[in-house]
Formats: C-alpha cells, structure tokens, sequence
C-alpha cells in the first residue's frame, strides 16, 4: 500500500472511533447500554441490523463467490424477506410487550428457568467463537495479501472498536453502523464503476454482462435439479434458498441476540417493524448489486491478466516445495495460454458485428480450448495445494476480489477498500460483544446472583463483561489462525448447527402453547445432539445434505419431539395458562 | 440524550395504515425479483 492509501486507512478508521466515542454519551444503566434506552428511530435500526449481518467476509466472498460459482448465491437470501413479515407479526409484539432485554428472557417467562439458561448459553458458545472466527477470516486474507503480522492485524481487526463499544454501549454501535455502511457501500459502488472503467474502451457493461452470461456466471435462479433428481447437497438453489434461508433468517433475526438486540433499540415497536421490514425490502437487491460487483471482475479478467491462483502466498509456499520446479515450468505456460486468451477476447470485441464470419467462429473455438487449459492449470495448483506434505490452502474464493483492489485500483482507493473490510467487521463485532455482554449479566450474573445489583454496578459491570467478551475473541481469533484456514469456512456451519435447535424452543414457545419446559427442555438437548451427528456423518460423506438443511432439521425436530414428549410425558398435553402475551 | 424516550406504544402504521399491505408489499417485492432474476437468467444464458 502506498502513504496516501495509510493516511485514507488512518483517518477512516480513527474517525469511526472518534463518531463512536462522540456518540457515546448514554444513560449508566442496562437499559440505556445496552437499549439506548430504546429510542432509536426506524432508519438507525434498518441500518444497525444491516450492519451487524454484513461481516467482513461479506464483501470479500461474495464478490469472489460470484467470480467462481456465478450469482446463485443470492438465492440465499430469499427466505429472509418472509422471516422478516413472520418476526413483524410473531416475534416482535411479544418481545416488545414483555420489554425484555434478550430474547432469552422470555423463555423463562414461557417455559422455566433451564430452557433459558440452556439456549442463552448455545447463543454465547455459537456467537463467541463465531465472532472469533469472524475477526480472523478478514485478518488471515489481509495479513497474507499485505504482509502485515498476523497478531497485529487481529488486535486491530478486533480490538480498536472495544473502544467505543465498551463506553457507548448499544448507542455507539448503531451510530457508528450508520457511519460505517455509508463508506462501505460508497467504497463498494466506487469498485464496481472502476471494474466497468477498466474495461476495455469497446467493452460495455452491457458486453460484460454478456461475457459472463456465455460463462454461465448469472445463473442468479437454479432449481437443484440435475440428472432428474432434486441434488440435496447442493448448496445454493431456490429451494435451499426460500425454505432453508427462511429458517436460518428467522432464526438469526429472531433468536441471535446480537440482531434482536438491535431492533430492541427502536423507540416502539412500529419503528422496530419497519426497521426490520425495510431490511426485507433492501437485503436481496443490496446482496445482488454486491455480486454484480464480482461478475464484473470476472469479465474484466477475460480480457486481462488473471493470475493463475489469486492468493500469493499460497504460491510462495508451492515454491518452496517438491513442485518448485513444475511450478515455475506452469506459469510459464500459463502466461503464454493467457496472453492468448487475452488476444482472443480483444478480437470478438472488436468484431462484435462480424459474428458470422469464419474467423470470428474459429477464435470462438480456440477460446473454449484456452479456458479449459486454464482451468486445467488452476486446478493443478489446486492439487499440490491440498498434497499434505504442503499443507496449503486450495481455496482462493475470498482473495478475488481484494487481489483485484489491489493491483488494479488507483492509490487511495486501495486504502479506502480496506477500511471499509475493516469497517465490516467492526461493524458485525460490535454488535456480537454487546449482545455477547448483555445475555452474559442479564442472563446469567444478574439472575443467578443472590445480591441486589444497584444501577451503577450493573453498568460497570456491562462495560466489563463487553471487554473481556472483545478480549475472548480476540484469544479465539488467534487460536483460529494457528488451527488453519479451513476454520474460515466453520462460521457459516457453526451457526446452522446452533441456529435451528434455538428457532425450533422460540417456536414451540409461539406456537405450541400446550407444551411445557420439561417437555422442551429435554427435546433440545436431543435434537442438538441429532444435529450434530448429522453434521459429523456429513462431513465423513456418509450422508450428503447441505448445512442450510440442517436449521430445517434443528427446528423440525425440537417442535416433534416437544409435542411427542409432552404426550408422553404426566398429564398428556394440557394448555399453558394465557398469562403472556399472545402472538 | 437527544432523542425523546417515547413510550413503548404501537404508533400509527406509516403510509399504508395497515400492516398487512406492508407485509404484501415485501413478499411482493421478493417475488418481482425472483420473476427478474429468472428472466436474466434465461436472457444471459
């Protein structure tokens, strides 16, 4: 990085700090920390929900997801837009009337002290060490990419918001949100038109929309059909998309503390609906646009130089290997199949209206055999890489995009990408320490305490805990990158083994109102263990279903087993009585 | 602080004045993408 992109770092991120400390000033009690006294207005509640789900990992995978595996990947957000309408009219009233502070609290107020603390506690185990591995992902693509010490980029990645995050509490997260998703999608729309100005001057974008069209990279709807039969383990359709992405957004907004906790800001639960709605409305076309981004740097490195394998240091380490010698033999050769390649597009761009003549047609022909050189090449790499006398990292998806800012983009705009992967993470951290901190006093210190907490101790010890919460993470951070980078992949996993068990309680709770604590109680801790027995047999290959299923599965299996214990169980199923309020 | 606490009260439902239109104004949205986004598919493919 040049001085001037250091100085745009600089002064973006010790800005953000300083808006946060600015915005800081709040009542000294939990409501105030860790609610800002819930008045907040819808906008500042659409923007801190958007804030906390989009992580670092969002704008440096995505734009590369798009890159390897087209834009089918947007279908993941299908289901969250009908997660949003049910949380409005299911989740919300209740949480609202109750005027609790974690969504865990109403558990006990439902079923019974163990099935709150039990599900408080999957959230913090969940939301801890995710957060962790959300601080180390960012660090490992930059600090690889960059060259910067490890440590430091965790400590920086992690720990320079624990600034204002302990002393603004809740209102200086979603302040400096706000902050922070401006320069992220301003940084972000600026990429996306320098991708378009780097074309070639014949190139349009229209041109590269059909550059990527013929490579089948805007597959943006696929139906997980194939060979006549529905593919289970594929990852990313409609299906897997509406019914699976339903469950685990439903999940996430209306069970994970760190998002409940934002929209329990709002200054009434009208504010709170749109906040939420809005953020149903926005999220697809927003995660679109991200994509986009990466299907244009496709295109653009149809007609430049693309690098055999985007992570660098992953080349360092083959170079330093047994296939020293091969390596450097395929770069040679790859450098000469992509010049080809290079030519090739550069002339049916500028034939665009000959597309019948013989010579158009041959070139066309000689590119197809050129791109399955390519990928024959990359995927040499790929296999020395996952040889284990190199131990490498085969999966170069999440240093696309960043690679392409970095070699291509102009100074100061360099500076101005990696503040805002810095910003991301910040942004998703902070609300992870500060709902981390408030189901750690409200749910566990504060209620198993035998003392009365004054006001004053129970703010000091909020403060406390979202250190020492920051700390944690920052320890997990550092664990993550000595384990491997395959940990980067467990966030999405981790969440959809917890996730569903967790929705599966809140929707006996609203929905199953004859079931009892027991009854749950005992459900979730079976069907937690069925999850991740599934997910262990997954990953030997004995069965073959993608991670979103098993939120469907976490979810199914509580409500069943519920409903079949509790008929089991003394007493048959009676109606609990209507003291809460109802959905 | 600046912002006024206001009472936890369902306020009046902005613009529409029935939640049921928002929630249909969501869905509906969600499925003129998803209608888009095939149409690009097929026209892109």
């Amino acid at each position: 990085m040049s001085r001037l992109d250091w100085i745009v770092l600089a002064i973006t991120l010790l800005g953000i700090i300083a808006y946060g400390l600015y915005k800081s000033q709040t009542t000294r009690n939990l409501d105030g920390y860790f609610l800002s006294n819930r008045s907040m207005p819808w906008y500042l509640v659409l923007l801190s929900i958007m804030g906390t789900q989009a992580s670092a990992v969002t704008f440096l995978s995505a734009p590369g997801q798009a890159y390897t595996d087209g834009m089918r990947f947007v279908q993941y957000y299908f289901g969250l837009p009908l997660a949003m309408v049910v949380l409005c009219i299911t989740f919300l009233p209740v949480f609202h009337k109750l005027k609790i502070y974690t969504a865990y609290e109403f558990l006990e107020k439902r079923f019974d002290l163990k099935t709150r603390t039990l599900t408080s506690f999957l959230f913090l185990l969940q939301r801890g060490l995710s957060t962790g591995i959300s601080i180390s992902a960012p660090s490992i693509i930059l600090s690889s990419l960059l060259g910067w010490d490890i440590m430091w980029t965790n400590i920086f990645m992690g720990g320079l918001l624990i600034i204002y995050t302990v002393t603004g509490g809740a209102r200086a997260v979603a302040y400096t949100q706000q902050l922070q998703l401006i320069i992220i999608f301003g940084g972000m729309a600026v990429a996306g038109y320098m991708v378009v100005h780097l074309l070639p001057s014949n190139v349009g974008f229209m041109d590269a929309l059909h550059v990527s069209g013929r490579a089948g990279k805007l597959n943006v709807i696929t139906t997980g059909y194939s060979d006549h039969h529905f593919d289970w383990n594929d990852r990313y359709n409609i299906w897997s998309g509406v019914i699976g992405g339903f469950f685990l957004a439903l999940s996430y907004f209306g069970t994970d503390q760190s998002q409940v906790g934002r929209y329990l800001t709002a200054r009434n639960e009208t504010e709170s609906k749109l906040g939420l709605l809005m953020n149903g409305l926005v999220k697809v076309p927003m995660q679109f646009m991200i994509l986009l981004v990466g299907v244009l740097v496709f295109s653009f490195y149809q007609f430049s130089s693309e690098p055999v394998f985007f992570n660098q240091s992953q080349l360092v380490l083959l170079s330093h290997s047994r296939y020293r010698d091969s390596l450097a033999d395929l770069q040679v050769q790859y450098r000469q199949v992509q010049a080809d390649k290079v030519k090739g597009m550069n002339f049916l761009a500028s034939h665009a209206g000959d597309s019948t003549s013989p010579q158009y047609r041959q070139t066309r022909q000689a590119l197809t055999l050129t791109d399955q050189k390519k990928s024959w090449y990359r995927g040499t790499v790929k296999r020395w890489l996952n040889d284990p006398k190199v131990g490498g990292d085969s999966n170069d998806t999440n240093y696309i995009f960043i690679r392409f800012v970095v070699d291509y983009l102009p100074r100061g705009l360099i500076g101005l990408l990696v503040a805002v992967i810095f910003l991301a993470a910040w942004g998703s951290i902070a609300a992870a320490l500060n709902s981390l901190a408030s189901c750690t006093i409200v749910d566990f210190h504060k209620r198993f305490s035998r003392k009365e907490l004054s006001e004053a101790t129970e703010y000091r010890l909020s403060r406390l805990y979202t250190l020492l919460w920051g700390l944690f993470c920052i320890v997990v951070a550092q664990l993550a990158y000595n384990i491997g980078n395959s940990l980067i992949e467990a966030v999405n996993v981790l969440g959809s083994l917890f996730y569903g068990v967790i929705l599966g309680i809140f929707l006996v709770a609203f929905y199953l109102k004859r079931i009892r604590g027991n009854a749950v109680f005992l459900s979730a801790l079976i069907t937690e263990s069925g999850v991740i027995t599934i997910h262990i047999l997954n990953q030997k290959g004995i069965v073959h279903l993608s991670f979103l299923w098993l939120n469907v599965v976490g979810a199914a299996g509580v409500l069943l087993l519920s409903w079949v214990l509790q008929a089991a169980g003394g007493g048959g199923i009676k109606k609990v009585g209507n003291e809460l309020p109802t959905c | 602080m600046k912002e006024s606490k206001q009472e936890d009260q369902p306020g009046k439902v902005p613009i529409f004045g029935n939640w049921n239109y928002w929630y249909l104004l969501v869905i509906g949205l969600l499925v003129l993408l998803m209608a888009g986004f095939y149409m690009l598919t097929k026209h892109f493919s």
